[in-house]
């Protein structure tokens, strides 16, 4: 991957961890869970293509990991969701 | 676009290539299927007993666990980068990276090591509730995927030194970087589980 595409990932990455740094005071929002699994989903996906390289490797390989990463964040979704709590 | 990126694409985007051994891919698959039962297991743990998750979780050191994203966030930045040094064929730069990809799992374990022994001498151990079974469980099984992540990156780095690599035959780092790289998704996933979302 190009240089200045490696350093843009990177600090993508940070900021959207600091981000949910920021967001640690509000535990017990309702709005909290949906939030970080959103930003989850997107480092997830930046590491996945960028970093894995997937975006340009077969298309099966990216689908493969990025539904891992979908489903495993949609199933955290639904108990959250459901859960009444 | 620099002469060396140019060579960095002659290498790659039409050929639609998976990075290092086709072996690893399939070992990175599992894993990571391993760890996405986990973390349902540890949903559903959740769900029914959300008041001993969230008091569990307050326990936990959140900046330290944050600054281990960061860590291995880095780390999965300087392999990245040690991928590209050894397309372009520079042998040192790669080995150096590869080594600072190392170093950062080295703090990664440094401040998760800290964090277990604050805990135990607060008194908190893997039976205290079904909290911290799933915290100590699931966080050394990843330190444990860190761990022979960096044996993989010494391994290849000294390969690398003594030869083993060049623009023609990248694979090797590729597939290390590979699985460092699953290591850190893992992570980014696990870490909000436990300590923010209970």
């Amino acid at each position: 991957m190009a240089k200045r595409a490696l350093i843009i990932t990177w600090l993508a990455l940070l900021a959207l961890t600091l981000l949910m740094w920021f967001l640690r005071g509000y535990r017990g929002a309702d709005w909290l869970v949906f939030v970080v699994l959103v930003l989850i989903a997107i480092k997830g996906q930046l590491v996945i293509d960028r970093f894995m390289e997937l975006r340009h490797a077969p298309v099966l390989w990216r689908v493969a990991l990025s539904g891992w990463l979908f489903i495993v964040l949609g199933v955290v979704g639904i108990v959250r969701a459901t859960s009444g709590a | 676009m620099t002469l060396s990126d140019q060579a960095l694409l002659a290498h790659d985007p039409e050929s639609r290539t998976l990075p290092g051994d086709i072996a690893i891919w399939l070992f990175i698959l599992t894993e990571l299927v391993v760890f996405g039962l986990l973390f349902v297991g540890l949903e559903v743990g959740w769900r029914s007993a959300p008041q001993t998750f969230a008091q569990g979780a307050r326990t936990l050191h959140v900046a330290a666990g944050f600054a281990n994203t960061l860590v291995l966030i880095t780390g999965s930045f300087l392999v990245a980068s040690a991928v590209r040094s050894i397309r372009q064929g520079y042998i040192r730069a790669c080995v150096l990276l590869l080594l600072g990809g190392m170093a950062t799992g080295g703090i990664f374990a440094l401040i998760k090591i800290a964090e277990y022994q604050t805990l135990i001498d607060a008194g908190y151990r893997l039976g205290t509730s079904i909290f911290y079974s799933f915290y100590f469980l699931a966080t050394a099984f990843h330190l444990l995927h860190v761990l022979i992540a960096m044996l993989a990156l010494l391994i290849v780095a000294v390969r690398c030194l003594f030869g083993a690599y060049g623009a023609a035959n990248p694979t090797g780092i590729e597939t290390a970087a590979s699985f460092w790289h699953m290591v850190d998704l893992v992570w980014i996933v696990l870490f909000p589980l436990l300590y923010i979302l209970p």
